[in-house]
């Protein structure tokens, strides 16, 4: 899996939605593509559990654009798929945040 | 360059503004493009830092929902200085507002040399100069949003060096064990590949041995350039051998020790995927070998 790309902002019931996109490659079975969404700090990220904070951001859906793949969830069994995968995420007012994704053999949730 | 970073609010495109590359001049002389080291710089140079913008006013303001007359945007410079990836101390702040209507902008900003040491980081940033109450919820509203920004680390000649060097007695270091008879041992933490480069290693060269240091403190090109090629050799064959490590050469971030490797890499061996260098490696380690070699020529 590609490091993510922010590509736009979006709104959803007045909430602030990021999109980023990745470029996967399953390894077929069962590869579980995880979303896990960073808040940015000076300097760097930090994952949302490290953060005391009510603001944080959450994934909202991983999808495969093209296919019928998709979860509203912050992991996706992607099988053998090969290409684009979209993740969008709530962005909290007043914070800048990145995206991490991992690609395992077996659920992790 | 891909944007990893989601602000809460809509950011300029690419288009909208041209930043031109940081120049500098050094004792009055004509401005040259500011690399990633400062040449023939010390602490008595007389240093002014210079840097041209173009801003299609229209443009910004179409992307991010703001009116082109508002002038709510300033820019903002700060020059940084001291070891590591983030400046340890900000010796000059310089602000300027931004005309609407006036699409070229140049940055003249003098420093004081006495001031600075190891490295100077220079960080500008395009923000809101106050709060505006703008119509879309995606705009921008609060003073000080930062819309744009990017940041030069410049390495100062004759104070910083490349590696973190410092001689050591290894016969106190290592004891009766067999690396005591080393001529320098290389410390780093290979598994956190994004730390700053200069906090994440360090060369301790052996002071034991006094014709090894009279060498290293001549400069001998021959010693130099072995020294340098192991310590790169090291780095650069483990980062390819952990397929972990891959994801932190794919776009690194700058100053990291994953940047430095990425660099060397490059120069050695062009822009070639970290999965091909691992079977060049396995294949042919000696081709890979001979070729860090040659780029650890001083």
């Amino acid at each position: 899996v590609s490091s993510p790309e922010f590509v736009r902002l979006e709104l959803a019931d007045d909430k602030i939605i990021a999109l980023f996109q990745a470029e996967v490659s399953g390894r077929g079975g069962r590869a579980i593509l995880r979303a896990d969404p960073l808040l940015a700090i000076e300097g760097g990220a930090v994952g949302v559990a490290e953060a005391a904070d009510e603001k944080l951001p959450a994934i909202v859906s991983i999808r495969v654009p093209g296919s019928n793949l998709a979860a509203d969830a912050s992991t996706l069994d992607i099988g053998n798929s090969t290409g684009l995968v979209e993740v969008r995420m709530t962005v909290p007012d007043e914070r800048a945040v990145s995206l991490s994704l991992e690609l395992t053999g077996e659920e992790t949730e | 360059m891909k944007q990893r970073l989601a602000f809460p609010y809509l950011t300029p495109s690419p288009e909208a503004i041209d930043a031109g590359p940081w120049m500098f001049s050094l004792n009055n002389c004509e401005p040259r493009p500011l690399g990633p080291a400062l040449p023939n710089w010390d602490y008595d140079a007389s240093l002014v830092i210079s840097r041209r913008f173009r801003f299609d006013h229209e443009k910004l303001s179409g992307d991010v929902g703001l009116s082109p007359d508002a002038d709510i945007l300033s820019i903002q410079v700060e020059a940084g200085t001291g070891q590591g990836t983030l400046a340890r101390k900000i010796i000059e702040s310089f602000r300027q507002a931004l005309s609407g209507s006036e699409p070229l902008l140049e940055l003249q900003i003098p420093l004081l040399s006495s001031r600075l040491s190891s490295r100077l980081s220079l960080t500008t940033t395009l923000f809101l100069s106050r709060k505006f109450d703008a119509v879309s919820r995606l705009s921008p509203r609060q003073a000080a949003s930062r819309l744009w920004g990017d940041r030069h680390v410049v390495a100062l000649d004759g104070d910083d060096t490349l590696f973190p060097m410092e001689a050591i007695s290894f016969d106190e270091y290592f004891g009766s064990r067999i690396q005591s008879g080393a001529l320098w041992h290389l410390h780093w933490d290979p598994h956190h590949l994004n730390r700053d480069f200069r906090g994440a290693m360090r060369l301790y060269l052996n002071a034991d041995d006094l014709d090894f240091m009279t060498r290293i403190r001549d400069q001998d090109p021959v010693m130099l350039q072995a020294l340098l090629s192991d310590v790169i050799f090291q780095m650069c064959s483990h980062a390819l051998l952990d397929e972990d490590a891959h994801v932190f050469l794919h776009e690194p971030e700058p100053g990291t020790v994953a940047h430095q490797i990425s660099g060397w890499l490059k120069t050695a061996f062009g822009h070639i995927p970290a999965a091909r260098l691992r079977s060049t490696l396995e294949a042919r380690p000696g081709e890979f070998r001979t070729a860090i070699l040659a780029i650890s020529r001083v």
